[in-house]
């Protein structure tokens, strides 16, 4: 089991995020100076990490921007991407982005199944979580924002 | 050649799919599974040559299913295409009798080079 407790850095999450939206996606993400606001209906996709570091990370899009991610990786149009597409994509995403994130921390981290959900008000409860990093990043469809939350050590 | 992707995700799989033709492997004859156990009845029915599977899935993980397919006596080529990174898991993997463990995100020539090594 690793020793390695810490959450991962600020430039980890930049760089597995932008390595993800480039090599499965083709498209180069902006680093955005603050993770503005995503008004109206969204989709949030969640990986849980457990190991030694124990935490969250979740990747919060637009349902604009997540359809166009999702017809992106469908290679399909955005007007024959389903639902189910989008939150496939999306969870997928969030799969690849925890994967690599809970590389960077260190070895013995298990990585959950994604979650997905969507709305246009809701929250996401991340046990006693404390939230350590929330990037924006300027993609040409829209903005992405990429959460970690540190769970600290299970009780 | 016949190759059976697993993956739970739709869009995984396409990918998967899309990535081979990028790196050259255009005469394939694919078709998909959502996880393990359904990988196992594909691998019945289909026969594939080469099986790529996803780790993390729901009913049957890709080591499980990898694993399965060893104690029943079937040799198929086995890649691992996934998250799980790890050294602790490439030995996993490997110790299993996958020939190779391709990490998401991947491009076409990491498929090049690993099924070259893996006599495709």
């Amino acid at each position: 089991m690793s020793a390695t407790t810490s959450p991962p850095s600020y430039d980890d999450v930049i760089a597995s995020t932008c390595e993800v939206w480039s090599m499965m996606l083709g498209v180069d993400l902006d680093v955005l100076s603050n993770a503005p606001l995503i008004e109206g209906e969204s989709i949030t996709a969640v990986v849980t990490v457990t190991g030694g570091w124990n935490g969250a990370v979740l990747v919060k899009a637009g349902v604009e921007t997540a359809l166009q991610t999702g017809a992106i990786m469908f290679a399909s149009d955005p007007g024959e991407t389903s639902d189910e597409d989008v939150r496939d994509a999306m969870g997928e995403i969030a799969n690849m982005i925890g994967g690599s994130l809970k590389d960077r921390v260190g070895p013995g981290h298990v990585i959950s199944i994604p979650a997905v959900t969507e709305g246009l008000a809701y929250k996401v409860y991340v046990g006693h979580a404390k939230k350590v990093h929330e990037v924006g990043f300027a993609s040409p469809d829209g903005v992405v924002i990429l959460s970690v939350f540190d769970v600290g050590k299970p009780t | 050649m016949k190759v059976l992707i697993v993956d739970d995700s739709r869009a995984m799989r396409m990918i998967v799919r899309r990535t081979l033709r990028q790196a050259g492997y255009e005469n394939i004859t694919v078709e998909e599974a959502a996880n393990g156990i359904e990988g196992i009845d594909m691998v019945a029915k289909f026969g594939p040559d080469l099986i790529l599977s996803d780790w993390n899935m729901p009913e049957m993980t890709g080591l499980e299913f990898l694993k399965s397919l060893r104690a029943s006596g079937n040799s198929v080529r086995f890649g691992m295409v996934t998250s799980e990174g790890s050294m602790e898991m490439r030995g996993q993997a490997e110790e299993a009798g996958a020939l190779f463990l391709l990490t998401k995100p991947f491009g076409p020539d990491d498929f090049k080079t690993a099924l070259s090594a893996a006599g495709f």
